[in-house]
């Protein structure tokens, strides 16, 4: 990955998990993905990082029901705003279970 | 309300590129209900153009306000005080925003940044549908309060055309055919009768005018 990376996360999927120990990656815990602001996203761009991460848990198993769904709506309003400027950036949604065994980054990179 | 949608970036970015100091100007009016144009939107997009800016390696800054209306001159007069410096605005109300703006102060260049999409409802959580067309000589009373000028694609008058067979419409089978619905509704009211009543033909020079239509209130004016 190249550039600042952000990371929100919703609090369901655990831990920081590998990440805390990379300064190249922020994290952001949210109670919710469905939490997520299309501005939050904006501003984080303008604060210089290169790539947000948004990371739900798997459909179906959201306990808003479509939170992470929203958050994915979210995510492609934030490249509607940025049209053809948005190929610049990596804007991603993951979606996730929580799974033992591995960190939570090294599920978020496979997904 | 008036129905709007923001236009591609692009296209905003265009007319503007070349100004260093931009304000993007909001409307808590139809725009604003509509998620278009109003506080929020204004944050996204300021903050939207300082990224683009940035990219394209630009000394540019965009500012955010957002005015109660801009349709009216007394929600405009406000719109100096935010102008020091400012090269040009970008509009994020309806087409009448633009305008009046447009008219009021002749030497801002101001810019539309939504498209204007017709006179419509929310009929659903982020679903706005059109209901009239603002023809001047509303006869919706003799159709159960359903425009077919605005809802049937031909704009029939009296009646439905021979294609409608299945409660939806021929032409765009989205929609229900407005003829059938105007016909069940008239029956449950016992209002039937009122489409024997030949509707004639509209008068369009109401509707199309020569040149903007206007309304003048002889009791509010001096
Ligand atoms: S008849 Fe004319 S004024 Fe009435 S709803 Fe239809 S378009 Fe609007
Ligand atoms: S099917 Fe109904 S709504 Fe469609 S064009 Fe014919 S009369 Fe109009």
């Amino acid at each position: 990955m190249k550039g600042k990376t952000l990371m929100f996360v919703c609090r369901e999927l655990g831990s920081e998990d590998g990440i805390k120990d990379r300064e190249d990656i922020v994290l952001k815990t949210l109670d919710c993905a469905g939490d997520l602001t299309v501005f939050e996203v904006l501003k984080a761009l303008e604060e210089g990082f290169q790539q947000v991460f948004v990371v739900g848990c798997k459909k179906g198993t959201c306990k808003s029901r479509i939170g992470n769904l929203r958050a994915e709506k979210r995510m492609a309003t934030v490249r509607r705003y940025l049209g053809k400027w948005a190929e610049g950036y990596r804007l991603e949604m993951v979606y996730l279970n929580k799974e033992k065994g591995q960190t939570l980054l090294d599920q978020i990179l496979k997904a | 309300m008036v129905i709007t949608e923001l236009k591609p970036i692009e296209k905003i970015w265009q007319n503007i590129a070349d100004f260093r100091k931009v304000l993007v100007l909001g409307c808590r009016g139809c725009s604003g209900i509509c998620s278009t144009g109003g506080d929020r939107e204004v944050k996204l997009l300021v903050s939207a153009l300082n990224l683009i800016a940035e990219n394209e390696g630009k000394n540019f800054i965009a500012l955010g306000q957002t005015l109660i209306r801009q349709c009216d001159p007394v929600a405009l007069k406000v719109l100096p005080e935010f102008l020091k410096e400012v090269e040009a605005v970008v509009s994020l109300a309806c087409g009448v925003g633009v305008n009046l703006i447009a008219d009021l102060y002749p030497d801002l260049k101001v810019y539309p940044g939504t498209d204007t999409l017709f006179i419509g409802a929310h009929v659903g959580f982020g679903v706005w549908e059109e209901k009239c067309r603002a023809c001047g000589d509303c006869f919706i009373d003799k159709t159960a309060g359903l425009c077919p000028i605005a809802r049937c694609p031909k704009g029939l008058l009296n009646g439905p055309c021979g294609g409608s067979q299945t409660e939806r419409c021929e032409v765009n089978p989205e929609i229900p055919c407005v003829w059938y619905e105007i016909i069940i509704r008239l029956e449950k009211r016992g209002e039937l009768a009122s489409l024997d009543e030949i509707i004639g033909p509209k008068d369009w020079r109401l509707t199309f005018g020569e040149g903007p239509r206007k309304r003048q209130r002889e009791d509010l004016t001096f």
